[in-house]
């Protein structure tokens, strides 16, 4: 058992609040001069700490690594104080349809937003929040489980129920919206 | 900025205002709190790049970069003057201080708040997604319009043949009267008009072609100078 350094943790907490970044166990293994077993340990108790409904924030790990982000439920009463979001706008509209007419043509969304498209995409699988797979000359794209851990939530039907409520009447229209 | 992005940015033809909301978000510039020095600089090196790839700056662009220039040029003027006053109100001897006494401050890091993108920002995002392909639709639709009115397709229209013998004799007609056997595309035509323009123009390409005429143009979008060719009509 190795015995937890309060002064790594420590670092271990600074790195990840500082970095606007996630952070891999190697980064914070150069950071803090410890073996990447120690940093897995220590970032367990962030977890475990965290987790505690008295914590606003979460240790969350993705495919880029950890990084401490506010928990999905409390999001929305504070986001509005920064405007610096991970996602741009164009990513998100790409990841917004992907959401709510997915499974659907690569090339249908380049339809709606234009060719920037493309990019937004690529850039949305690589963070593997959508994957995509071969549809003829054209590419299928879906959301993944990453992309419910990203938005906290356990299944696709609690965001549609969310854009129910939201746009109402409006919702049909644009989901039956032909992309032409 | 990419080249890329910003080839694929000028492709969809934003107007002034979608050019410097794409710029904010894309050099992650706070919207809250715009610094007009940097976005100048971020403005001119977009639009270097953007004429790098030989397309044409919309006026409006152009403009906004006049203004943005201005204003930063009008901000460092203002800095340099506060900077002359300070300099002139504090004299460091006079006060008699030690300055390598002054311990060396330094400002403690603050963490640039990113955070992810909420569940009504996806919402919100599949609206304007399909604002965008609206708003992209009518762009089309008005370039289409302006296209149809400045070329009309209709059963009214001459025959290309056509044209081009009717060109080919109005030059035949105004060169014979002339001593210095050249005359210019604008006299050629009846009224300066878009419609006109075009209706003339491709007929002069095809008689510069087949020789009949030699057409010059010394630069883009100046004068073209017409006189006959060696290939008689």
């Amino acid at each position: 058992m190795i015995p937890l350094d309060n002064d790594t943790r420590a670092t271990v907490e600074a790195a990840m609040f500082i970095s606007s970044r996630p952070l891999s166990v190697r980064k914070l293994g150069s950071i803090t001069g410890k073996e990447g077993k120690e940093v897995r340990k220590i970032l367990d108790e962030i977890r475990k700490d965290f987790s505690k409904k008295c914590h606003g924030v979460e240790l969350f790990e993705s495919t880029e690594g950890y990084e401490i982000r506010v928990k999905p439920k409390h999001l929305d009463k504070v986001s509005h104080l920064t405007p610096y979001s991970d996602l741009s706008r164009g990513q998100l509209k790409v990841l917004a349809l992907v959401a709510f007419k997915g499974p659907i043509k690569q090339s249908g969304i380049a339809k709606i937003i234009g060719n920037r498209a493309y990019s937004y995409i690529k850039d949305l699988e690589k963070r593997r929040l959508i994957r995509t797979e071969k549809h003829g000359r054209t590419k299928k794209l879906e959301i993944t489980d990453e992309f419910k851990n990203y938005f906290g939530i356990e299944e696709r039907r609690e965001l549609e129920e969310k854009l129910e409520e939201r746009l109402g009447e409006e919702m049909e229209k644009l989901r039956h919206k032909e992309e032409d | 900025m990419k080249e890329q992005e910003i080839l694929d940015f000028a492709r969809t033809e934003p107007n002034w205002e979608e050019t410097l909301d794409w710029i904010i978000s894309e050099e992650g510039i706070d919207p809250w709190d715009v610094d007009l020095v940097e976005l100048s600089n971020v403005f001119s090196k977009f639009v270097e790049k953007w004429q790098k790839f030989n397309f044409t700056v919309p006026a409006r662009i152009v403009i906004v970069m006049a203004i943005l220039l201005r204003i930063k040029v009008e901000l460092l003027m203002w800095e340099e003057e506060e900077k002359e006053i300070e300099a002139k109100d504090i004299d460091i001897e006079e006060l008699d201080i030690d300055v390598s006494d002054i311990p060396h401050l330094e400002a403690p890091k603050k963490r640039k708040p990113v955070r992810k993108a909420t569940a009504e920002e996806l919402i919100e995002a599949f609206r304007k997604a399909f604002e965008t392909q609206d708003r992209r639709k009518k762009r089309k639709s008005g370039r289409e319009k302006r296209v149809r009115e400045a070329m009309p397709i209709d059963g009214t229209q001459e025959d290309i043949e056509e044209r081009i013998e009717k060109l080919y004799s109005r030059i035949d007609n105004i060169l014979e009267n002339m001593k210095e056997g050249k005359t210019t595309f604008s006299d050629l035509l009846p009224v300066w008009n878009r419609e006109e323009v075009v209706k003339n123009f491709t007929p002069l390409l095809s008689l510069n072609q087949e020789g009949r005429v030699i057409a010059n143009q010394e630069d883009y979008f100046k004068e073209i100078f017409v006189e006959m060719g060696d290939s008689v009509g």
